[in-house]
């Protein structure tokens, strides 16, 4: 049987592991309260960064699922690199059906947590934070003290590496879907015994 | 094929229990501090040393801080002033207790005298200014006052040599952060000469 190799595969999980390491430092999605900025949010699947007045927040429970979602990613991204080059094999279809959904899921994921998140926020505190574009942020007057109004400019859009995210996610998908080609040989029928 | 199935499966289990699970286990004397570190604690108490407390700034008449949005203490240093146009200049002195850099952009209020509640003129930065953490620097402020200031202060000199003011409908822009406050804040006795 012919080695092929999932060209779409390799590309996909090279991507995948080069998305987990820019991720770390480059946010997907970055909002900026104060001009100049005086707190800062910068949130990706494996990295957030709370900033205030130069003081960075570290939540363990956050900073852990962080760590799962890297490894998650990056186990996927292994795995697609390993069916790459086996894709033919009888358990490559396992293999394929695991690798392409993690980026897949970190996208969709990712999208829904962030409505999530703006909707949570302005349902408890009464902020309502733009997901993209820039605002002025009025304090609820119970937060403010007597008399005052507080408003504050705040920034707010998604990074490149969210849209490098949607074209490694979309990779996955188009392995997925060129593994039928690439496995055609499989599903050959054996050629007739010669007498 | 069985056998990478489950390992796939044990991959996708370990790869979120094993981080969330040790966090767990780290923090098992007291799991709220999974969400709420002591650092958010101390915020949420009042005793972060993010927020400084015991601005030296002047009080307002609610007994809050009256500094810039209590970001900034301004501390009263001189004026000149010209009589002919009614205008003032004051130069001030803001101390940022803060560990970050921040910029006073506008500064805006209306002045009034104390004692009979005459409104004195209008007040405004004449320029942002950006303090340095922990650094004190110089900001200027000017304004004009009304004719009704200058006739209260002509007819009281001979007896008075200075003059309660206070400001109100302060609005002031720090980083971005605009306080409109309708207090008060007492700028304190201003010597006649100052006012020409």
């Amino acid at each position: 049987m012919q080695n092929k190799i999932n060209i779409l595969a390799l590309i996909a999980g090279i991507s995948t592991l080069i998305l987990i390491v820019i991720s770390i430092f480059v946010p997907w999605w970055q909002l900026a309260v104060g001009s100049p900025s005086i707190a800062s949010v910068g949130v990706s699947p494996v990295n957030l960064n709370l900033n205030l007045l130069g003081n960075v927040f570290t939540i363990p429970i956050i900073y852990a699922l962080n760590i799962a979602s890297a490894l998650t990613l990056a186990s996927g991204g292994i795995v697609m690199l390993i069916y790459s080059v086996k894709p033919n094999q009888t358990y490559s279809n396992k293999l394929l059906g695991f690798g392409y959904k993690k980026p897949l899921y970190a996208v969709i994921l990712f999208i829904i947590s962030m409505f999530a998140l703006s909707y949570l926020v302005q349902r408890f505190s009464g902020f309502a934070f733009p997901l993209l574009g820039s605002s002025s942020l009025s304090l609820p007057q119970g937060i403010a003290p007597d008399g005052a109004n507080i408003s504050v400019a705040v920034s707010a859009g998604f990074g490149w590496p969210f849209y490098f995210a949607i074209v490694v996610a979309g990779l996955c998908v188009a392995a997925k879907l060129y593994h039928p080609k690439v496995n055609v040989d499989m599903a050959l029928p054996p050629p007739p015994p010669q007498l | 094929m069985q056998t990478i199935g489950i390992i796939l499966l044990l991959i996708s289990i370990g790869t979120v229990v094993g981080p969330v699970g040790a966090t767990v286990i780290v923090y098992r004397d007291d799991l709220s501090q999974l969400v709420i570190t002591p650092q958010i604690r101390d915020i949420m108490n009042g005793n972060s040393n993010i927020f400084p407390h015991g601005n030296n700034g002047n009080q307002n008449s609610n007994g809050g801080d009256s500094g810039f949005g209590g970001l900034m203490s301004p501390t009263f240093v001189s004026a000149q002033s010209d009589p002919s146009t009614h205008t003032f200049t004051g130069i001030f002195t803001v101390t940022n207790n803060f560990t970050y850099p921040l910029t006073l952009n506008s500064f805006n209020a209306n002045a009034q005298i104390t004692q009979q509640q005459i409104p004195a003129g209008s007040v405004s930065l004449a320029n942002p200014v950006t303090v340095q953490p922990g650094q004190t620097t110089q900001l200027t402020i000017s304004g004009q006052w009304s004719q009704q200031a200058q006739d209260y202060m002509v007819a009281n000199s001979p007896s008075m040599t200075s003059v309660e003011i206070y400001v109100s409908d302060v609005a002031i822009n720090i980083n971005g952060i605009t306080v409109q406050s309708t207090g008060t804040i007492d700028v304190g006795n201003i010597p006649f000469n100052i006012l020409g």
